[in-house]
């Protein structure tokens, strides 16, 4: 008995003393392999995505070859429906957008960076466990603050694949949840499910034209406060098919959460108020801005706290009216 | 219904594959019999401590469900004031608005007065969120859907002075599609692709 007690109490020593430097060091290198593995990685699986109002099955066929990324996927369930991409654009879907502009200087893809994420979110291992019939490594990024939400990481031990993702906000409400069921590296397996079906409508490419408005090509709208390690990514102006209305449309990112600012002039028939609507963790908060001879209106998009969504519009709003003075 | 299809009701209802219809009769036969909710409950902590997900225990789910059925298209004649029956309705009233815009399922849209929240204030109040793991189960508020999610009720909501113009629902569709577009084009990953695809879900 007394021999129990001590190897219990060594056991706790060892415990005390490598488990807390470990686990940051380790769990960034996890995040590292899992941005590596977006890259390399082909296969065919099935997943599950479940946030409030919709719980979604969908195939996925990848293949990472030479010429790219070429994936495909499939809903299983309900309508048939599927998405055809190449590096991440949409070549073809069963409900195409509406219109959509390729960007050809869009860059590189943009790749988690561990070391940028821990200024931001706290990193944590919290233990093994299984999905997809696979030994998995659970990742948890807890924010720093209260802009950003807490994601639950499950990392695939073998590849680094991210295998299940849970968004949690501050409240621990789970906000969204995606998850593979099964998941295969086979190579047969994956090409066979490459190819679009008939179904698959080609996405229409619409190009900016040339006599965009000056007021809406030239401004770039610089909100006053941005959550700390928001940075701009792209920003471009779309056209609404059927329409001569020019959006503007700003995204900005920490590595890990990204909202979007869309600005759009105000007509006299465009009735619009001051307005916040939540999809499951996505918020979009309207505010509507008055320039000396125009009024617009500005609308954040993203996967962050109501709060964080309704400072940065109000900022906008207030950087406007003190430009306006 | 018997004591025993009840059960079973029940239980299907835990795995998330109660018929609509199953629902309402284990929401109905729980009002009336205390023992069916006593029942409920257990098979709830039972599901949690399964699942080990925190945030599910101590939570009635009963009372979400009740009102996520009570949302249903049949009662939606009942006399509401604006703010509820605009929220549950905001769905079908997009579609009507355009045909263009497909359903986005399960979106909540209020319109804020300015002067009735400040919104500056409320950002310095909150505090950074808490751990994950270390921190007891928070209760949670009425409004929870059949997925098992709580819904986003936001107690400082402002109180909607009018609604949205069928213009401006069009619009924040069109934001979110584009957004989650955007998002999936920024990197090639699944997440932001699954999100992207649940907006053309109907």
């Amino acid at each position: 008995m007394p021999r129990l007690k001590r190897v219990l109490g060594w056991l706790g020593v060892a415990t005390l003393l490598t488990a807390p430097p470990l686990a940051a060091e380790d769990s960034s290198q996890w995040l590292e392999r899992m941005a590596q593995a977006v890259l390399e990685q082909s296969y065919h699986g099935s997943y599950i995505y479940e946030r409030s109002g919709i719980f979604t099955t969908q195939d996925i066929w990848r293949e990472v070859s030479v010429d790219g990324i070429h994936e495909r996927l499939l809903q299983t369930a309900g309508r048939q429906q599927e998405w055809v991409r190449h590096n991440g654009q949409l070549i073809c879907a069963t409900t195409p957008p509406l219109s959509h502009r390729r960007n050809p200087d869009r860059g590189s893809p943009q790749i988690i960076d561990p070391r940028q994420l821990a200024e931001w979110y706290s990193l944590r291992t919290l233990g093994g466990t299984r999905i997809a019939s696979r030994p998995v490594t659970v990742i948890a990024v807890q924010p720093k603050d209260g802009f950003r939400y807490a994601h639950e990481l499950y990392i695939d031990n073998e590849t680094g694949l991210l295998l299940k993702s849970l968004l949690v906000d501050d409240t621990r409400e789970l906000l969204e949840r995606f998850q593979f069921a099964a998941i295969s590296f086979d190579k047969q397996s994956y090409t066979k499910g490459l190819e679009p079906s008939s179904s698959c409508f080609d996405v229409e490419v619409v190009d900016v034209p040339a006599d965009v408005p000056a007021d809406v090509d030239a401004h770039f709208w610089e909100p006053a406060w941005l959550p700390p390690g928001f940075t701009l990514g792209t920003h471009e102006v779309q056209a609404l098919r059927g329409s001569d209305t020019f959006i503007s449309s700003q995204l900005y990112s920490d590595g890990l959460a990204s909202f979007t600012l869309f600005v759009e002039p105000l007509g006299r028939d465009s009735l619009a108020e001051d307005l916040r609507a939540q999809l499951g963790p996505t918020v979009a908060v309207s505010r509507r801005l008055m320039t000396p001879d125009n009024l617009f209106l500005a609308t954040v998009v993203g996967e962050i706290p109501a709060r964080a969504a309704e400072r940065i519009a109000e900022s906008l709003s207030q950087a406007v009216a003190g430009a306006a003075q | 219904m018997t004591n025993e299809s009840l059960r079973e009701s029940l239980s299907a209802l835990m795995d998330d594959a109660a018929e609509q219809l199953e629902v309402r009769r284990v929401l109905h036969a729980s009002e009336q019999d205390p023992e069916i909710r006593r029942s409920w409950e257990r098979y709830q902590l039972a599901r949690s401590v399964m699942h080990k997900e925190p945030w599910h225990t101590g939570m009635d789910l009963s009372v979400g469900i009740a009102a996520a059925l009570a949302d249903e298209p049949e009662l939606k004649v009942a006399s509401t004031t604006g703010s509820s029956r605009w929220k549950v309705q905001l769905g079908r009233v997009a579609v009507a608005a355009s045909v263009t815009v497909a359903v986005l399922v399960g979106v909540r849209m209020v319109n804020q007065d300015p002067a009735a929240e400040n919104t500056m204030a409320s950002v310095e109040r909150s505090v950074p969120a808490a751990g994950i793991a270390a921190v007891p189960a928070a209760p949670v508020g009425a409004g929870a859907v059949l997925a098992g999610f709580s819904s986003h009720a936001d107690p400082k909501a402002a109180v909607p002075n009018s609604e949205p113009s069928a213009w401006q629902e069009q619009r924040i569709g069109n934001y979110l599609r584009r957004h989650a577009e955007n998002n999936a084009q920024a990197a090639p990953q699944l997440v932001p692709y699954a999100r992207a695809a649940s907006l053309e879900n109907n």
